[in-house]
């Protein structure tokens, strides 16, 4: 089609609404999530997770869970392997000079401590989602508290509670950036403001949460991973690293995904790496 | 107790009997089981609205009702509100005019919230179309223009570009 085709130049385009070609599928109920991909026979995954904010991990006996009929199979840190190593920076630290950055990851599952409420501590493979859940209460972990902080200040002094040990004081990074001639503008300025800024924890919500399904064909030796990710080839290129794969032996498909603002362009999600 | 039992669903003018467990939830068995997938699960505990249909005609968290519950009642489900070749209803237009959804998540739910809401009340203003949407989270739009939507929809306004 040539640059002046009418039919491109009589549609206006700019500043005139347009309507969404996706909407109709969507606003008919027929648009397709993750959790509405439905597979054959699918076992599902839950995740117990830590009551406590700060604990050495004990033994983790999931015995009983086992025996529970419909379970298949519960995964703790030391059942993984290195498939349970810490995940590499997802966003690498900024190129300011004299930069001081304190690197430390997650791992999938916590492994010697859980270092906030909510850490997941094992994963249980069922063959439904309430049978996966019932197992939750199955499992007993012997958890020694340690001590807490949650005032950010108090966290970030040398004699506060380490979330990782080799950190001491919390401290993720130390940046000075200066930019212009600051005494220059100082000297010529009518008034002089000095703030400390403290941001809020940022916290993005989508409406459909984070959520996995997986598929491994055996025949065709290939792994079919759908995602609720707002990054499906930096996903794929990730799993291949940790599953020991080549980049065309798996594939990584994000179908509709209810929002994401940024939470679903990370990755290293423990169910992003087990699930699959 | 957990044991499956009969069940017969009226959904969307349809009857379907299976055997569930009596904890099976409604959206699951609306999901699941009958594959109409158009309801939407997102919080799970009655807060975000998405899974919300219609029982006997008045809007329901499915999530917080076990299926069994909903047995003898007549279910609505998004999929109901197009015309059987795909042709959106009035109010799935003004959506659509007015970019009332994004990521479309949550839209079934405020769909089935608003459908009762302006059969009751054909012209309602912004305070009361707001009050009714209460109950149903939207992350990606603000609400404004689901709003406008509902203001297209009841023939308030004129949607923008149309005039």
């Amino acid at each position: 089609m040539s640059p002046t085709s009418p039919s491109i130049t009589a549609r206006k385009l700019l500043g005139a609404p347009l309507t969404r070609n996706e909407d109709p599928v969507l606003l008919r109920g027929a648009a397709q999530f993750v959790d509405d991909v439905e597979l054959p026979d699918a076992l599902h995954a839950t995740f117990l997770r830590s009551p406590y904010a700060h604990a050495k991990l004990g033994p983790i006996d999931v015995s009983a869970a086992l025996e529970r009929p419909g379970v298949i199979a519960v995964y703790t840190a030391a059942d993984l392997g290195p498939v349970c190593r810490p995940s590499p920076l997802v966003v690498p630290a900024a190129p300011v000079p004299g930069l001081i950055f304190n690197e430390a990851t997650h791992t999938p599952l916590a492994t010697g401590k859980v270092r906030y409420a909510g850490e997941p501590v094992a994963m249980i493979i069922a063959e439904s989602r309430y049978l996966a859940e019932d197992a939750l209460a199955d499992i007993s972990v012997d958890y020694e508290p340690l001590p807490v902080v949650v005032d950010l200040k108090r966290a970030a002094t040398p004699d506060a509670p380490r979330v990782h040990d080799h950190i001491v004081g919390n401290v993720a990074a130390i940046a000075h950036q200066t930019k212009g001639d600051y005494a220059a503008a100082a000297a010529n300025a009518h008034k002089i403001i000095r703030r400390q800024l403290s941001y809020e924890h940022g916290m993005a919500h989508p409406m459909e949460t984070r959520c996995v399904a997986a598929r491994y064909d055996t025949l065709a030796a290939h792994l079919t991973v759908w995602a609720s990710t707002q990054a499906p080839a930096a996903l794929r290129t990730a799993l291949a690293e940790r599953l020991s794969l080549g980049d065309h032996d798996l594939r990584v498909v994000a179908p509709f995904v209810g929002g994401g603002f940024g939470v679903k362009v990370l990755m290293y999600y423990p169910e992003e790496i087990l699930i699959p | 107790m957990t044991e499956p039992r009969p069940i017969t669903l009226h959904v969307n003018g349809r009857d379907h009997t299976d055997e569930v467990e009596p904890r099976l939830l409604l959206s699951d068995f609306l999901r699941h089981r009958l594959r109409l997938t158009g309801t939407h699960v997102g919080c799970e505990h009655g807060v975000c609205g998405a899974c919300t249909i219609l029982l006997d005609g008045e809007p329901v968290r499915s999530c917080l009702t076990f299926a069994h519950q909903a047995a003898g009642h007549e279910i609505t489900t998004v999929e109901n509100l197009a015309g059987p070749d795909g042709t959106l209803n009035s109010l799935q237009q003004a959506f659509r005019q007015a970019h009332a959804l994004q990521c479309g998540y949550c839209t079934p739910g405020i769909l089935m919230t608003l459908t009762p809401f302006f059969a009751e009340n054909p012209k309602p203003d912004e305070s009361e179309i707001r009050d009714a949407l209460s109950g149903n989270l939207c992350r990606c739009t603000g609400y404004q223009n689901i709003v406008d939507a509902v203001l297209i929809a009841t023939g308030q306004i004129t949607a923008k570009g149309t005039t």
